[in-house]
């Protein structure tokens, strides 16, 4: 379970970045990039965290990750405040983006080991669930080529392999379909699938409002830093004026 | 401290299958510096010999019907007199290089010399032309005929020569081969082993902090329950290490042309065997530790920073002419490892690698150094821990 309370996160500003944004004091300038952001992602249901580029989706996934602390708020992963003890939070969450994120130089059976020594996980019990995933993704016959030699469907298989190899209860992605084929997120799409069907909290953060009508069971619509909606799937199609959720998104955001 | 471990072997995997790396750190220390270093000898010999053999030629004007100083001039080796020439065509033959040398000597000349005054003689030489030995050989022709004339003047005047040279000044050099091949080796080898550790340690820095952030990987990694302390410890020990095997690697290099080139004396070969033993190399070892680390936490401090494997390229180029400096300032007439120097970074490298060479080496000198390299060693660790922990650093855009 991920339980975010009243979480804020302030930048300072660097000058190349003031500039970005047409400033030109010389002191440097607070940008909040998350303002107050509560909610709660609950196991076996899938959270969709929706918004346009510079929102604030990636800061608040990075923060439920531990990458980044928040400047004000609490963040609690099953139960833990993530200030107390990053580590143990870390350990329950596997994070995903639309970058595979691999080293070529490994193959994917030392890049999927390299995570599982990472969290501490025994041997035996990395050899089982290591030969159980790629008998799933279909792995075996490339699991011990360079990552840099597969092809971009094989580097996303790895990629998974990577990230849930310690079973975490867990699973955040950020934008992990952006930029990739269909075959390619298809593959993603029903690793979300697999993971909502064993109790997992999932979160993951998209543009793409097809997929969020297909998986998401609860959403979050979060506009300059602020969420301006929370509510089950449901309750984001009773606000529907027509049958598009793209629609209803933009409209949302221009009320907003 | 298992997460450490696991960061380091991975990291030593991927760093050892990366040929550009692997480039830096063994091949270029391996091979391309002993071909280079048994070229540039086997060059400086090559130009040596021709300047040795070129004919040059010399012009002479002589006003006088003395011919002494000309036939000086044609007991020196390779020399080709050219005679009836006038002042102009000496100057413009020597402007235009036909010409290496000329001299001219006026029609008083014997007058003076005969009336014991200062014989005038002008030489005419091209500075510019540094592989040219015109110059010396006038210069040895007119000193035999100088010793001749002073010999002359001193027997008219029954005047000892012992007068004049009232001092017999016997030189006795009482160092060693060791010591002295020492210091002159001293100066070389701290160059190339901290230029190597340096390049060695560079690329795997580059790649393990900008090259993850480009590759979107280090985003995974903090996501893992390794903390940035660990991320940053397993890190630094490879490229550390890296730095290390390519300064060894590179003084092995080096000393690899003694058994190549046979024109170096063997005399000198047994003299530099010498000098590489045991306790040389641990001493080396000793101290290329902590500097290695200490590079290493520099540029993965700088590697962190930058966004991509290109900027940090650019930005670490430049260091590689700052390291040199300090060591550049060790060669400094005058300058020797003391209580001062032995705490400033790469000068007392610099300093004690000479001491250590030639066998000269104090040890509370060692010690000094070797606290001073430690100490800024874990500043520099320190300071990439702190660095790698800031998210303005990691997340820069």
């Amino acid at each position: 379970m991920i339980e975010l309370d009243s979480v804020t996160k302030v930048f300072s500003l660097s000058k190349d970045q003031r500039k970005i944004v047409g400033s030109s004091e010389l002191r440097p300038r607070l940008f909040t990039a998350v303002d107050s952001v509560s909610f709660t992602c609950n196991p076996g249901k899938v959270f969709a965290l929706i918004g346009p580029n510079g929102s604030g989706k990636t800061t608040t996934l990075r923060m439920i990750a531990t990458m980044m602390s928040p400047t004000s708020g609490v963040i609690s992963i099953n139960g833990n405040n993530t200030a107390d003890n990053g580590r143990l939070a870390r350990k329950s969450i596997g994070f995903m983006t639309n970058q595979t994120a691999l080293y070529d130089r490994l193959s994917p059976y030392e890049m999927v080991k390299y995570f599982a020594d990472l969290n501490g996980m025994e041997k035996n019990k990395f050899e089982k669930r290591c030969s159980k995933i790629f008998s799933q993704l279909n792995m075996e016959s490339f699991s011990n080529k360079r990552i840099g030699t597969l092809s971009s469907g094989m580097k996303q298989k790895t990629s998974i392999a990577r990230t849930i190899i310690h079973d975490p209860d867990i699973i955040v992605f950020d934008e992990p379909t952006t930029g990739l084929d269909v075959m390619t997120s298809r593959a993603i799409l029903d690793l979300i699938k697999n993971s909502k069907e064993e109790k997992k909290t999932i979160i993951f953060s998209s543009h793409r409002m097809e997929e969020v009508q297909s998986l998401a069971d609860d959403i979050v619509i979060i506009y300059n830093g602020k969420i301006i909606f929370s509510g089950s799937k449901n309750d984001f199609e009773s606000k529907m004026d027509s049958v598009s959720y793209d629609d209803t998104l933009i409209k949302m955001i221009d009320n907003a | 401290m298992n997460i450490i471990i696991a960061i380091f072997r991975k990291e030593l995997t991927d760093v050892l299958r990366d040929r550009r790396t692997l480039f830096f750190m063994i091949v270029m220390p391996v091979i391309v510096m002993p071909l280079i270093f048994i070229g540039a000898l086997k060059f400086q010999q090559y130009q040596s010999k021709k300047s040795e053999e070129k004919i040059l030629n010399i012009a002479i004007i002589n006003e006088t019907s003395d011919t002494q100083i000309r036939d000086y001039l044609l007991e020196q080796k390779g020399v080709e007199l050219i005679e009836n020439i006038n002042l102009d065509s000496l100057e413009l033959g020597i402007k235009n290089d036909s010409l290496q040398g000329g001299l001219h000597i006026g029609k008083n000349f014997l007058n003076d010399i005969s009336s014991n005054a200062m014989g005038k003689v002008a030489v005419y030489y091209k500075s510019s032309d540094l592989m040219s030995k015109a110059k010396n050989r006038i210069n040895n022709a007119l000193e035999s005929y100088k010793k001749k004339v002073v010999s002359e003047r001193l027997s008219r005047f029954n005047i000892d020569k012992a007068l004049l040279e009232p001092l017999d000044i016997v030189t006795k050099d009482m160092s060693t081969k060791k010591e002295t091949m020492g210091k002159a080796l001293g100066g070389l080898v701290p160059y190339i082993l901290v230029i190597f550790i340096f390049l060695g340690a560079m690329y795997p820095a580059i790649d393990l902090g900008a090259g993850e952030k480009e590759r979107g990987s280090l985003e995974t990694l903090l996501s893992s329950p390794a903390t940035k302390f660990e991320i940053t410890v397993g890190k630094l020990m490879v490229v550390s290490l890296a730095g290390m095997v390519s300064g060894l690697i590179s003084v092995v290099g080096i000393s690899s042309p003694l058994y190549f080139i046979d024109s170096i004396p063997d005399q000198i070969k047994t003299t530099v065997l010498e000098i590489i033993n045991p306790f040389m190399i641990i001493s080396v070892i000793t101290l290329m530790i902590p500097i290695a680390i200490f590079f290493a936490s520099m540029l993965l401090s700088i590697s962190f920073y930058t966004r991509s494997f290109k900027e940090a390229q650019s930005l670490m180029g430049p260091l590689n002419i700052i390291i040199i400096i300090p060591l550049m300032l060790t060669l400094g007439p005058g300058i020797e490892i003391d209580h001062i120097t032995a705490l400033i970074p790469l000068i007392n490298v610099g300093l004690l690698t000479k001491e250590i060479l030639a066998g000269s080496m104090e040890p509370v000198f060692f010690v000094e150094t070797l606290f001073s390299l430690l100490f800024f060693a874990a500043i520099g660790i320190r300071f990439s821990v702190y660095w790698f922990n800031k998210e303005s650093t990691i997340f820069r855009v």
